[in-house]
Parts: structure tokens; C-alpha cells; sequence
């Protein structure tokens, strides 16, 4: 089977950069990054013709060219406002910026770079990177660079009061890059903690973000994990996200897809103990020509766990989104309660949509629904709004605001609240500004 | 046609024949395997013109270049298509059991719970020396039938009757639906169907009947790749039933059928399917695996196009009736019920694109699985850029019973127009012990209770079936699920 040439130049990458990459000298750890890359060889980057990659197409990858040497690691950034007064990681072009960050100490959590743990990381690091998912070509690519990315140890019935967050910033320039972190995020049973990460780019930087965070959330304990995705409008960004949730355990996810050429947000979860949950929700903002995927993989795989999803977007321009749910009971896994919906408004003539929200049960005794609606604003909605004095344009925003809303109140009273508000103003702003939305 | 151009095709014709095949002419069975001199054969022995030789052979080349699919959530050992017959003569009467006392006894029970009469139960299971006609009480109906047909225009024949009488119309059709090129099954087909039924409603005809009854004694033995064409002209309607609830034995295990629909102007084609081939014992052997590829296409403004399916039979069940909404403000319509039991696989669904503006499509379809059996609705909605005002709605229901068995969902939506709508809603449950107790503390069994039950959950579709069938399809909801509880 012939790989497609941006997944030769990876390889090529690879072979060139290996030495350098982060606990090198760590012999397991060379030895999963050789297992991973050569898993990674053998099918290269996924094609359309990957049932699960349909409707996303990596090509724009084959026009970045990743032979040249990375830029200059200590370039100014803009950063946005931290986020809470918890501890903030900051990775500039891939590399941590101690100067940017701030640590200091905070109880009950160990919020640090990976390539702090990596040495003498047998025992918990390790064991956690074994599983690279080398079952999927970009977690073994991921695997292969494994560069810097965060690791959040939060201890035994921990409780978290401010809000843990990572940026991961490119100042662009005109050299195509790759960054490929690897993060953890580790729960200890009973705890609790918010993460919040932000990817954010330079526009026109040719930039390939391949991440990958593991999270395990032990018995009882919740995470809640924030993405903002705002990359350059050149780039490509690919973020897995693989949480193993354990009996009790809730795993909380949001992400706003707004940034990026080509955006793929992929969340798989395993609800592997009864009473385990799973809340994954999303909202996607897309203009322009961008491609913005959100997939979900959600396997109930034993008894009476609970798994909800809601993704909402608006489109404008020629935007594509992309949502592929997938809801697997495995056998024996009753009293399961599935529930996904995907909404989209398309608000020009041509932005489209690709849904695709599966089910897959094999256990009798569950619950599971699905539901996805595809359409522009109900002209009903807007009369009744017309009729009562308010312009068109408003009255069209108040209805945007209103269909993306439902999302954003499941995050209601989060620090990150009123980021995602401003967001999906201003985006409304831009677009009636640009055309007729 | 020029004569010159006229008298070199026939030399063509004539040449081709002469060199390229030689043997068995006289047989009835081609011999085993698939190759080119085959498909002369097929096509020698229904006296094909060349034009349809030509179309068969293009299509086996490119076969020759396909891959089966396998993207369906099934499973069945690889296919020798080298190891079968691709064309023998219906089997003569002489084959047949001596009477009903010689058939097997769990065939004739479910033909009892159906209520099939006695004279349709020797015809259905192939009894020596009953005449078909035998079956009514009057002289010929299958002739009375042509006749009152023949007086609408309505020409209803077999496929290889219309290449010869009709051809123009074959030729305008066939293909333009579901082309040679489509998919490795249908292409398949194109390469080597052997017969199937040809219907033509002229303009402004409501065709007299349900062309239903008729086909059931009619199509019986058109063989296991299967060719349906069904044109309905401007302002036309027809509705047409295809299948029959009886059990059907059969020794070929591979169907391969493409069914094409073309509704003109105003016109309505309804397509009901009820399927019920074997589906292999208990312990899942045996059972005809069955690939259909059945598509219509909305040609013409305000037409309608509906797919009606009762699934419970084959194996292997790899069908998506499709509809082409190309006319503004066409529609198409697909209800569905597929039942699995023991190891039956069915991955069925549809498609609906919609092209034309203000199109609709409505979909429901219910799935029920029991036993250790998998059932899979695979559906895709397109809405292309051209479809404004254009509305989906789409429901897909799957009921477990039993907890071996597994319901899939896997709906594919694409809209390219802002001002379409489409709706698409998914449950899964299983019977409800309530329900159950209900049923039961009211005397009423166990099986009885499920049918009951399964038929309520399939209510949205079996009223969509013609009526005579509605009835029989209700029976043989209750049949097809026994042995699933207790």
C-alpha cells in the first residue's frame, strides 16, 4: 500500500529529528517511539477511503513542506488572559516557555511538562504510553514524536478550585512546522479538576497539530476538559482525546471548533464500570473554506453507564463541518443510557454538513437515541422576531446565539463561560459583517 | 441506421456468434464458472440483440476490475464465483414432490399460519402437474389479467419478452437507473441476469390492479440474478408488489437482483417487497445471501416514488432501495421492516438524494432483532446545492428481544443547501417487561404477546403495504420471531 507523500515527509521527519526528541536517552521509551513509528509506516496518514476519515481529507497536508529546520524558539507571543488563577502551562512553537507559565505550588495536584516526568517516569508514565493507540495512525504518529505536551496528576480525592490551563501557541512565520504533544491527564479516585487547553496560531502559518491526551479517570473522580480551538487559518489540527472513565468516574468534555483549515476533534471514551459518565458537547463555528470535524467514539462496555452528547454549529461561506457519533454497547453491558444529538445551521448557500451518528448495540436492555437536524433558521422564529420591532440582522443573531446557546449553558458559571459567549459574537459579528447571515 | 452500418453490424453479429462460442449450445445449463463465452451463451440463448450482448460484456470487464464491498456489517465466507451456474433452464415440473404430503411438514405449518390457500400452497411449493391456473377458480386469470392489462396499454412481460417486443424502451431504460458500472453486485448482474419483470404505464394510466397476485404465479423461477424494470410515464400509476410471505426454498444461495424505477411527470410507482427466503436453520447454515441493488429515479416533476420492504428472510440481507428525487417537488418514500432471528445478518437502509428543489423523502424504518442475529440500518440523506426547500425525516426504530442479538444505526446526512431541512431521529429499546405483562396477565402467551407487540412497533409500515399483503405480513411478523422468547 503507497502512503500518501505527507505521510513519507513525517517519516522522513522522523529520521531526522529522532535524536533530538524529548528523553531520547530513555531506552523504553525509544523503543515505543520505533514501535509507533513503524506502526505508523505501515499505513500512513488515513485517506478518505478510511470509512472514519470520509469526510475529512488530510490532503492539505502534501502541500506543506516539514524538511525545514523549526523557528526560533524564544519568539514573542501574544497571550490571551489567563483563564482563572489556577497554574497555566505555555507551549510557544512546541516548546515549554518557562517564562510564560506560571507553576507555584498548588495542593492536591502535580501540573508539570511531560518531559519533566519522562525521567524516572517508569511507574506512572510509562504504563500510560504503552497505550499509544497504535490501532490509529495518527495517535502512532503522535507516539513516534511524542514531543512536549502536559501531564496533570491530581492526588486522591483531590478537590481543584481553580481551573488547570495549558496553551499551546505558534507564532507562525513561513515555514511549515509539526507539533505533536502528548499530554496526560491522571484523576485520582474521588478528585476533581477542570482543564482548560488552547490552541491557538499565527493565520496564515502552515502548521500541522497532531495531539494526543490520555486521561484516566479513576473511581468516582471528574474531569472536565475544555478545548478551544482557534489555530491559523493555514493550519491543520488533529487533537485525540482518549479517556478511560472508571466506576463512578465522570469525564466532561467540551470543545469549540473555531480555528484551522481543517480541524478533526476526536474524543473516544470507554465507560468501563458501571455508573461511569460520559458528557461530551461541542460547538463549531466555521467560515470561509474550513473543514471542522467533530468525531466521538463512546463505548458502554459494562453495565448501567450513561453517555450524553450534544453538538451544535453554524456555518457560513463554504465551511464544511463534520460530526461522526458513535454509540457502542458491547454485550452484557445493560441498562445503558446512549443519548446523542447533532444541530446544525447552515446560514449560506454553500456551507455543508456531514453527519453521520451511529449506534452500534449489542445488549438488549439499554436506552439509546440519536438525533441530528440539518437546516437554516426557522422562518417562523424570525417573523415573530420581525414582527416585534427587531431588525433583521439582530433578530438573526439573537437566533444564532439562542440554537448554539443550549451548548454553552452546560458550561454555565465556568470560568470559561463568558470566552465562549464573546466567541460566538464575535463570530456572528464577523459573518453578518462579511455577508448576509 | 444506414443500411451499410446495418448489414456490418449483422456480419459483426453473425461472426461473433460463429467464433465465439461453440459448445453446449444445446444444453440448458451453461457450465459452470463465469467468463465471456458465458455471457454469449446467456445472451444466445434468449436471442439478445447485440447492442444488450455488448452492454453485458462491457459490464464483465469491468467487473473483472471490482472489488466486493465490504463495508457492510456483515459477515459470510468468501464467494467462489467461478464455482456456480450462471444460467439453466427453470426446472421442469417433473422434479417436483408428487403431492403436499411429500413437502416438508414444517414448510406447510407456516404456510397454515399464513392462511395460504391449499391450491397456492402446491403451486408455492413446487407440486407436479398443478397447473397455475389451477389456482383461481376461473379459466385462466393470468390471461384474463393480460387482457384487462393490454386494454390500459399496460405492458407487463418478462424482461426477455420486452428486449424482443419492446425494445426501444429496454434500451432507453435499462441501465439508466443503476448503470453497468454502479457496484460489484449489480454489475454483476448486468453482466448475467437471466430474467425479471418489465413494466411500461403508458401516459395518463392508472394501472387497474395491483400487479401483485399475477406476479406471484409468474415470476416464480426467474432465478437468482434478477432484472426488474418498471417505467411509469407521465401521470401514470402503478403499484406493484414484488415477493410473496410464503417461505420460499431455494438452491441458489447467491441473489444478485437490480430492481430500476422511472417515474416521468407526475407519475407514482409504489414497490412493495415482501421477503421471506430462507434464512438457514437454527445453528445459522445454509440461507440465501441476498445483495440487491434497487434504485428509482424521480425523473419528472410532482412524481412520487415509494419503497415499501418487509425483510425477514435470507441470510445475508444487503439491500438499500434508493430514490433520485431529480424533478422539483418530487418525492420518495421508504417504510421498512427487517426482521432477524437465529444468525440472519441484514444490513438494509436507503438512500434519498435530492436534487430537484422543494423535494421530500420520508423515511421510517424498523428494525427488529432476535436471537443471535445482527440488523443494521445503513441510510444516507444528500441534499445537493440545487435542492432548496427540500425536506427529510427520517425515523429508525430497532427492538431487541434477547440479549445475543445486536441493532446497528449508521444514518449518513449531507446538506449542501441551507434552506433544506432534514430531520433524522434514532431509538433503541427492547420489549418492555411491562408491556409484556400486560399482554400476559391477560391471558394472552408468550409469543403471542411479542407478535403482538412487534407488530405495534411496526404499525407505521405495514400500513403501508397493499392491503391483502398487510394482513399475511402481519402473520409473518409473528412467524419469523418464534423461538425468540423463553
Amino acid at each position: 500500500m503507497s502512503i500518501t507523500s505527507a505521510s513519507q515527509a513525517m517519516l522522513d521527519r522522523y529520521e531526522a529529528v529522532r535524536e533530538t526528541l524529548p528523553g531520547q536517552q530513555i531506552a523504553w521509551l525509544a523503543d515505543l517511539r520505533e514501535a509507533a513509528v513503524r506502526s505508523f509506516g505501515e499505513t500512513g496518514l488515513p485517506t478518505p477511503k478510511v470509512e472514519e476519515w470520509k469526510y475529512t481529507n488530510l490532503r492539505a497536508l502534501d502541500g506543506f513542506d516539514f524538511s525545514e529546520p523549526p523557528g526560533d524558539a524564544g519568539a514573542a507571543v501574544d497571550l490571551p488572559d489567563a483563564i482563572g488563577a489556577g497554574p497555566r502551562l505555555v507551549f510557544v512553537d512546541g516548546v515549554f516557555r518557562d517564562d510564560l507559565s506560571r507553576l507555584g505550588d498548588f495542593d492536591g495536584v502535580r501540573f508539570t511538562p511531560l518531559a519533566d516526568r519522562l525521567e524516572g517516569g517508569a511507574d506512572l508514565i510509562q504504563p500510560r504510553l504503552g497505550d499509544l493507540g497504535q490501532d490509529q495512525p495518527l495517535l502512532a504518529l503522535n507516539g513516534a514524536f511524542l514531543e512536549d505536551g502536559y501531564v496533570a496528576e491530581v492526588a486522591e480525592k483531590a478537590e481543584i478550585a481553580q481551573p488547570l490551563e495549558i496553551v499551546f501557541a505558534d507564532t507562525g512565520g513561513d515555514i511549515p512546522t509539526a507539533r505533536q504533544p502528548r499530554n496526560m491527564i491522571i484523576a485520582g479516585a474521588g478528585s476533581r479538576v477542570q482543564i482548560i487547553e488552547t490552541h491557538l496560531g499565527a493565520a496564515p502559518s502552515q502548521q500541522f497539530f497532531n495531539g494526543a491526551t490520555m486521561i484516566t479517570v479513576a473511581e468516582g473522580a471528574s474531569v472536565e476538559h475544555r478545548r478551544v480551538q482557534r489555530q491559523g487559518t493555514g493550519s491543520v489540527h488533529v487533537n485525540t482525546v482518549r479517556a478511560r472513565i472508571d466506576n463512578g468516574g465522570i469525564y466532561d468534555s467540551f470543545v469549540l471548533q473555531q480555528g484551522a483549515a481543517v480541524a478533526r476533534d476526536e474524543v473516544q471514551v470507554g465507560l468501563t464500570a458501571g455508573g461511569s459518565v460520559a458528557r461530551l458537547n461541542g460547538v463549531y463555528l466555521g467560515d470561509g473554506s474550513q473543514v471542522l470535524d467533530n468525531t466521538t467514539v463512546v463505548r458502554h462496555a459494562t453495565e448501567n453507564s450513561t453517555s450524553e452528547q450534544l453538538y451544535k454549529g453554524a456555518l457560513t461561506g463554504s465551511a464544511r463541518a463534520v460530526f461522526q457519533g458513535n454509540i457502542r454497547v458491547e454485550a452484557g453491558a445493560d441498562g445503558t443510557d446512549g443519548r446523542m444529538t447533532n444541530k446544525t445551521l447552515l446560514l449560506s448557500d454553500k456551507a455543508e454538513i456531514d453527519t453521520k451518528p451511529q449506534l452500534e448495540i449489542l445488549a438488549d436492555d439499554v436506552k439509546c437515541s440519536h438525533g441530528a437536524t440539518a437546516g437554516e433558521l426557522d422562518g417562523d422564529a424570525l417573523f415573530y422576531l420581525r414582527a416585534r420591532g427587531i431588525p433583521e440582522a439582530q433578530a438573526r443573531g439573537m437566533l444564532v446565539e439562542a440554537f448554539l446557546g443550549e451548548v454553552i449553558d452546560g458550561v454555565e458559571e465556568e470560568p470559561i463561560e463568558p470566552l465562549l459567549r464573546d466567541a460566538v459574537g464575535n463570530w456572528l459579528a464577523h459573518a453578518q459583517e462579511t455577508e448576509e447571515v | 441506421m444506414a443500411v451499410t452500418q446495418e448489414t456490418v453490424q449483422t456480419v459483426q453479429e453473425v461472426e461473433k456468434y460463429k467464433y465465439g462460442f461453440v459448445t453446449d449450445i444445446d444444453t440448458d445449463t451453461a457450465p459452470k464458472g463465469l467468463n465471456e463465452d458465458i455471457i454469449r451463451f446467456i445472451s444466445a440463448r434468449k436471442e439478445e440483440p447485440q447492442w444488450l450482448l455488448d452492454w453485458r460484456l462491457k459490464a464483465y470487464a469491468h467487473w473483472l476490475t471490482m472489488e466486493e464491498p465490504d463495508w457492510a456489517k456483515v459477515g459470510y465466507p468468501p464467494i467462489d464465483y467461478q464455482d456456480a451456474y450462471y444460467y439453466s433452464a427453470p426446472k421442469s415440473a417433473e422434479d417436483g414432490p408428487e403431492s403436499l404430503d411429500d413437502v416438508d411438514p414444517e414448510l406447510l405449518a407456516t404456510y397454515e399460519k399464513l392462511g395460504i390457500p391449499l391450491h397456492e400452497q402446491e403451486v408455492l411449493a413446487g407440486v407436479k402437474n398443478v397447473a397455475v391456473d389451477a389456482v383461481f377458480d376461473s379459466v385462466s386469470v393470468a390471461t384474463t389479467f393480460k387482457e384487462t392489462l393490454a386494454a390500459h396499454g399496460v405492458i407487463f412481460c418478462s424482461i426477455s419478452e420486452a428486449v424482443k417486443d419492446h425494445p426501444e424502451l429496454v434500451k432507453e431504460y435499462l441501465g439508466s437507473v443503476v448503470p453497468y458500472s454502479d457496484n460489484f453486485f449489480a454489475t454483476l448482474n448486468c453482466a448475467v441476469f437471466t430474467d425479471g419483470s418489465f413494466v411500461y404505464i403508458p401516459k395518463g394510466v392508472r394501472c387497474p390492479m395491483e400487479l401483485s397476485t399475477y406476479f406471484r404465479i409468474n415470476a416464480a423461477n426467474t432465478g437468482q440474478f434478477e432484472r426488474t424494470l418498471i417505467i411509469a410515464d407521465e401521470g401514470s400509476y402503478v403499484s406493484y408488489l414484488e415477493g410473496c410471505t410464503a417461505p420460499m426454498r431455494d438452491e441458489n444461495q447467491l441473489h444478485a437482483a437490480v430492481v430500476e424505477l422511472v417515474a416521468h411527470k407526475d407519475a407514482e410507482i409504489k414497490y412493495s417487497t415482501v421477503q421471506n427466503w430462507y434464512p438457514g436453520d437454527e445453528n445459522g447454515v445454509g440461507g440465501i445471501y441476498n445483495f440487491v441493488t434497487k434504485r428509482g429515479a424521480c425523473r419528472g416533476d410532482d412524481s412520487k416514488i415509494s419503497w415499501t420492504q418487509v425483510e425477514t428472510g435470507s441470510a445475508i440481507t444487503w439491500k438499500y432501495p434508493s430514490c433520485i428525487l431529480q424533478g422539483d417537488r418530487s418525492v420518495g418514500e421508504f417504510y421498512s421492516i427487517a426482521i432477524t432471528n437465529n444468525f440472519q445478518q441484514a444490513d438494509t437502509g436507503t438512500k434519498m438524494i435530492h436534487l430537484g428543489k422543494d423535494t421530500k423523502s420520508r423515511i421510517i424504518s424498523k428494525g427488529i432483532s432476535a436471537g443471535k442475529s445482527q440488523a443494521t440500518y445503513r441510510g444516507l440523506v444528500k441534499m445537493m446545492p440545487n435542492a432548496s426547500g427540500a425536506r427529510n425525516y427520517s425515523q429508525c426504530d430497532s427492538l431487541l428481544i434477547g440479549s445475543e442479538c445486536g441493532a446497528h444505526t449508521v444514518p449518513y446526512i449531507e446538506s449542501r443547501n441551507r434552506s433544506a431541512q432534514v430531520e433524522h431521529e434514532a431509538t433503541t429499546s427492547k420489549i418492555s417487561d411491562d408491556q409484556l405483562f400486560y399482554c400476559r396477565q391477560r391471558g394472552i402467551g408468550e409469543e403471542e404477546a411479542v407478535a403482538l407487540i412487534v407488530n405495534g412497533f411496526c404499525r407505521e409500515v405495514l400500513q403501508e403495504l397493499p392491503m391483502e399483503f398487510a394482513v399475511e405480513a402481519q402473520k409473518l411478523v409473528g412467524i419469523s420471531l418464534e423461538g425468540s422468547v423463553g
